[in-house]
């Protein structure tokens, strides 16, 4: 018999999944906070190099960006709904969607690679190394160091969010989570769902502005 | 009783962010200025806020959870605002800063 995921200081599971729930929200927050003080800086910059911004936006692949957006915006969805499969007690459908979510995450990875070699082939790179000639500004420069900071630290946080969906469809085999308790899918599928809201706000700084 | 999100809300959501996102393309491709940009803003902002009701079940979760939320947007609201006051108070590039409003009632 399965050891019950009570942990001895809640006084039961649903005080338990609310503290974790409080705790990732925390934790989120704080991701939040951190991208946040990048966005403003963008829009610092922004402010003072309008100009170049909409000219080195347009150097940056539409719609690979897009792409990646409709991408990302749908392994949130089958990720958010694989939770809803456990609660229903749907395992073979819950392992399918976490499945499909890590297969778009990768995608997502494929066209970003092929983006940053589109970029280096033109010798778009971060700061001092910048050598576009085409668009030779400071305010360009600044631009594509806040791109190669805001999509390196996004990729990060992809990355992690794989290593993540692994660890659950792993236990989601193993029949760690069931429709009574799935505490960690819960909180796994939310970071993932913070991946993707933090590229919905990336998407329009870097690749709509034009 | 605990909220649980349907079947039917998730695939509304999809739908709803799906749309918000086309939109936010289409707009791209017309030249609105600042009214653009503003509104390139909402469109994200209401597809942040589905994912975060649906697809990170905030609607499933305790009242208190909404606490943490809102503490966070709050936060983000205050550094973003000192950000926008701190170049707004800039003076233009080549030109001395005003004095404050002290120094000239004394003089």
């Amino acid at each position: 018999m399965r050891a019950s995921p009570l942990a001895e200081h809640f006084a039961d599971l649903r005080t338990q999944r609310h503290a974790l729930q409080f705790g990732m929200w925390l934790f989120l927050v704080t991701e939040v906070l951190m991208f946040g003080a990048l966005f403003v800086l963008w829009a610092t910059y922004y402010q003072n190099h309008a100009v170049d911004f909409r000219a080195a936006a347009q150097h940056n692949s539409l719609w690979r960006g897009s792409l990646n957006t409709y991408i990302l915006v749908t392994s949130s969805f089958t990720a958010g709904i694989a939770v809803w499969a456990v609660q229903h007690d749907r395992s073979k459908l819950a392992m399918k969607l976490l499945g499909a979510t890590f297969a778009l995450g990768v995608i997502f990875l494929v066209i970003k690679a092929t983006e940053y070699a589109g970029h280096f082939e033109h010798g778009i790179f971060p700061g001092r190394h910048y050598r576009f000639e085409e668009l030779m500004t400071q305010g360009a420069v600044l631009f594509f160091s806040i791109y190669f900071v805001l999509t390196g630290l996004h990729v990060v946080h992809l990355l992690i969010g794989l290593g993540v969906l692994l660890w659950m469809m792993r236990n989601l085999r193993r029949r760690r989570f069931t429709a009574e308790y799935h505490a960690g899918l819960e909180l796994g599928t939310m970071y993932w769902s913070l991946v993707d809201i933090i590229w919905l706000v990336i998407w329009p700084l870097l690749y709509l502005v034009r | 009783m605990e909220r649980k999100i349907s079947a039917l809300h998730y695939l509304i959501g999809y739908a709803a962010i799906v749309v918000l996102v086309s939109l936010n393309l289409g707009l791209s491709f017309l030249d609105l200025g600042a009214t653009g940009l503003f509104l390139t803003g909402l469109l994200s902002a209401a597809s942040v806020i589905v994912v975060v009701l649906v697809f990170m079940h905030l609607l499933e979760h305790a009242p208190t959870v909404l606490l943490v939320v809102v503490s966070g947007v709050f936060f983000l609201a205050l550094l973003a605002s000192l950000m926008i006051l701190d170049v707004v108070a800039r003076a233009p590039e080549g030109q001395p800063s005003p004095p404050p409003d002290t120094m000239q009632e004394r003089g």
